[in-house]
């Protein structure tokens, strides 16, 4: 039996390079202890590599030697692919072994609140105020329904409004890339907080899938290339996004267990006829829950597997336990409550989208609006018609332009504008006619 | 005879690069260096900063998004934004394929030439990302 195992994520160039003599001599004796032999020793190095393994094949102690290797695209990050015969308990030793030896602290935490807004500012709190270069964090949370928008994504154009205001359910974005995601009490969301040379979003999607798999072995969970988790290897379960600043980096992501999903697919279905976007669009997948596949499976034994096994690779900061917080303690978190009104604010959550146009009418009659920021630039009408209406259509251009593209803005400048404007009936007509066509941009 | 002298590419510890227009300008252009963008992966989206805005060393002042990561870009030093590269706007991916030359982020007027002085050259920010490693 050939067992091929990547190290990759479990620990650092940094420490491997400084240890390598006691790595050889562990390997030195993992070889003596199974009577078998380490068919290949090889630095798996990222972008730019300039290493310079050397392996062979046969007895151990000659056999290889670490070079110099540069894993540039993982900084930092283990670089080393083993492949042993028959050798698997060794092998866990070893991969325990090297957890340990790295002496990095670890603490979860698990949010009380149910806020996505309580929750987004508790990140940012944590990226602006904490030292984290030698402790990581995990804080596990879930929110009341809500969709939540990528960094720099147009959220007119990832859900559906209309579904959302009457469901009453919240908008938000944040300060990380990717795509969109639907959130409610049947989606659990994992943040991993590291210093930024420790960002490793594979090595926590690992410990998800750990934790998962070492609880309930027949659950089929693995991670693609695009960084998702996926079940049966077909449905998307957990999707991931991250932000990376100077010293601290965090990596989160959903893990559908119990979500609505006929909600999800309601909010996230969006009628993109007449848009162009700029902005990053989210990949749409079939999503499962993972209840669907062990009853067993929700928000609390979930929190408790992935704390446990968060604390298998960590050492405790102080117990080895859940703690919970509450984002909305200011006195515990000074400053928090700013951060939480900058992430609620309609500046933030709609005027971050990427400049984008949309389009509505037809030949006859159609408009094209401009919005950058969230404000309408600029309207531009196209109309067959006898009436000399260009004066009007430039007022109404005109008067639309900062006007916030929101629904109750629209129609009010629309009918401010038609209120004001002195004209024969037939022309007032066709530019009320213009002007529902505006407010349907907002359908 | 007449002596040349060529600006040199800068460097901060936070991978972004800087050089002057030319030695008698205080205009330089500023992006992120082949090692960052090799680390940060395929560019989606870059978010640029407003033409005018003064920025302070140090300070968060645009980002980039490659597969669902965002990265905070910082400032190299004191100044004030002069110019963006709106062609990141359609093709972000440049900051990929060409950091030095077309994948380029914005040119600034630096507050003052002397403070390029505490920033690495080439040579010592390719020893500090061998460093790093």
């Amino acid at each position: 039996m050939i067992l091929k195992i990547s190290f990759q994520n479990k620990c650092y160039w940094n420490f491997l390079r400084s240890k390598s003599q006691v790595l050889m001599k562990f390997l030195q004796t993992v070889q003596t202890l199974t009577l078998g032999s380490i068919l290949r020793i090889q630095p798996t190095v990222g972008y730019g590599s300039k290493a310079s393994p050397k392996y062979g094949t046969g007895g151990c102690s000659r056999c290889f030697s670490f070079t110099k290797a540069k894993p540039l695209a993982n900084r930092n990050r283990l670089c080393l692919e083993v492949t042993l015969a028959e050798a698997s308990q060794h092998v866990t030793k070893f991969a325990t072994w090297s957890a340990l030896s790295q002496n990095f602290k670890g603490v979860v935490y698990h949010s009380s609140s149910r806020d996505i807004f309580y929750n987004l500012a508790f990140e940012d709190w944590v990226y602006k105020n904490l030292n984290l270069d030698s402790c990581d964090v995990l804080m596990l949370w879930c929110n009341d329904p809500c969709v939540v928008v990528g960094r720099h994504q147009n959220p007119w154009a990832e859900c559906n409004h209309k579904h959302l205001k009457e469901s009453r359910v919240a908008l938000a974005r944040r300060r990380s890339g990717g795509g969109t995601v639907y959130h409610d009490g049947g989606n659990l969301n994992c943040t991993f907080f590291t210093s930024r040379e420790r960002y490793n979003r594979k090595n926590n999607l690992n410990t998800i899938i750990s934790a998962v798999t070492n609880k309930w072995p027949d659950v089929d969970v693995s991670a693609t290339s695009r960084d998702d988790i996926i079940l049966n290897k077909n449905y998307k379960i957990s999707g991931t996004a991250s932000k990376l600043g100077r010293k601290i980096a965090y990596h989160h992501c959903t893990l559908l267990h119990s979500c609505d999903k006929s909600q999800l697919i309601d909010l996230l279905d969006v009628n993109l006829d007449g848009i162009t976007n700029k902005a990053t669009r989210s990949v749409p997948s079939v999503v499962k829950n993972l209840q669907d596949v062990n009853i067993n499976i929700n928000h609390g034994t979930l929190v408790n597997v992935i704390a446990e096994q968060f604390y298998k690779e960590h050492l405790a900061l102080g117990e080895a336990k859940i703690y919970d917080i509450d984002p909305s303690d200011e006195k515990t978190w000074p400053g928090i409550h700013g951060l939480k009104e900058e992430l609620e604010s309609w500046s933030w959550v709609y005027g971050k989208t990427p400049p984008f146009s949309i389009q509505r009418g037809d030949d006859t009659l159609s408009v094209l609006l401009h919005i950058n920021r969230g404000i309408i630039d600029g309207v531009i009408v196209r109309i067959l018609s006898d009436d000399i209406l260009i004066d009007s259509l430039q007022q109404l251009s005109a008067s639309l332009k900062g006007v916030p593209f929101t629904r109750d803005d629209l129609k009010s400048a629309c009918n401010v504008f038609l209120h004001a404007a002195v004209l024969e009936d037939k022309k007032k007509l066709k530019l009320a006619q213009v002007c529902s066509l505006i407010q349907e941009a907002l359908s | 005879m007449i002596q040349y002298s060529f600006p040199e590419r800068k460097f901060t510890e936070e991978h972004e690069w800087l050089l002057l227009k030319d030695d008698a300008s205080d205009v330089a252009t500023v992006g992120v260096s082949d090692f960052a963008q090799s680390q940060l992966g395929d560019m989606v989206y870059v978010e640029l900063p407003e033409v005018g805005r003064a920025i302070t060393k140090g300070e968060e002042m645009m980002v980039l998004e490659s597969v669902k990561a965002a990265s905070d870009v910082y400032a190299p030093v004191d100044g004030e934004v002069v110019e963006v590269n709106n062609a990141l706007e359609e093709r972000p991916e440049l900051v990929n394929s060409s950091p030095y030359d077309k994948g380029w982020l914005f040119t600034m007027k630096v507050a003052d030439v002397s403070s390029l002085d505490s920033l690495m050259n080439e040579k010592e920010y390719e020893k500090f990302i061998e460093g790093q490693e």
